[in-house]
């Protein structure tokens, strides 16, 4: 871990789910359906810098959230897996939180400060944000 | 409604130019195995599941999907960006300087448009399902066949990333196929 959050986001252990990092990594934070491809590693991420490093949180959480959300809907009842869920969604809703005042707005409905900043802040298709 | 999210699902940040690789991913986007179709297959398909856990997982996947495409598109318009006209003709992408600039359009790799016919929406929750399973799988092997023609990690990486939710999803899709079946639908 390269730098430090408000927002502990590493008090999540899931059983039979990957870690955040590793099931981000791989694209599945489920190892019973994960199929790697020939010998091909999924690479780990390094940022280059805090916003960096939080806005991965933020992609780590989002997706996380994401996959179990697919689970979910077959398994409503697994209430272990909802409670990781929760977890999830709310330590991203804090990291979000976070960025927003730090960093930029993600959503233009955040975009609640000093001045208008839709238009100034870099989109994600040119790569240099994450 | 959807919202927009200043972010992609997984980071796109590619920094060599590969005009012959982005020739290859648009397909991803607008090919008969590309994202474009999965997105407006399962948002199609959403309107005809007949329980609360198939509108959900067909809403969810598909607005995945459409985040997909951005990543899709990101990857093009990064190996293309700063293309020059020479470079893209020694490529062999004249054509596609001359209808589409260094823009973005869905296409397959050989350059045929998108088109709906790429996908099917029958009313039928288990017949839906198995298009559903299939397309999934031939989209994992679109990115396989694509990762054995990328040499930058930069663009490995997001392709396995891709590839891995074709795996997650075709395991999703099974699971409802088989608890529908069940159900007599």
């Amino acid at each position: 871990m390269l730098f430090e959050f408000e927002t502990n986001i590493y008090d999540i252990e899931p059983s039979k789910l990957y870690g955040l990092d590793e099931g981000f990594e791989k694209g599945n934070m489920f190892p019973e359906i994960y199929e790697g491809y020939k010998n091909y590693k999924p690479k780990h991420i390094e940022p280059h810098n805090e916003r960096e490093s939080l806005l991965l949180r933020i992609m780590m959480l989002d997706f996380a959230m994401n996959d179990l959300n697919l689970y979910l809907a077959l398994h409503p009842n697994d209430e272990a897996c909802f409670e990781k869920f929760k977890q999830i969604a709310k330590n991203l809703k804090h990291c979000t939180n976070e960025y927003n005042q730090k960093y930029q707005v993600l959503e233009l409905c955040d975009d609640t400060f000093a001045s208008y900043s839709w238009n100034s802040n870099p989109w994600p298709w040119e790569g240099e944000h994450v | 409604m959807y919202k927009y999210d200043k972010k992609l699902p997984y980071p796109v940040n590619i920094k060599k130019k590969d005009l012959k690789m982005a020739k290859y991913i648009i397909t991803a986007y607008g090919g008969s195995y590309g994202e474009l179709g999965a997105a407006l297959r399962y948002f199609s398909q959403k309107f005809g599941m007949p329980t609360e856990e198939g509108k959900n997982l067909l809403n969810s996947i598909a607005t995945e999907e459409f985040g997909h495409n951005e990543m899709v598109c990101s990857m093009v318009h990064q190996l293309v960006k700063d293309a020059t006209l020479e470079e893209m003709k020694e490529a062999g992408l004249d054509s596609l300087y001359t209808e589409h600039g260094r823009g973005i359009y869905p296409t397959d790799s050989n350059g045929v448009p998108f088109t709906a016919t790429y996908f099917a929406s029958i009313g039928d929750p288990l017949a839906d399902l198995m298009e559903d399973m299939a397309a999934e799988e031939k989209a994992r092997v679109m990115y396989e066949h694509l990762i054995d023609l990328a040499t930058d990690e930069d663009v490995i990486q997001p392709l396995l990333f891709l590839r891995q939710r074709e795996v997650v999803h075709f395991n999703r899709f099974k699971e409802l196929y088989e608890k529908y079946k069940k159900m007599g639908y």
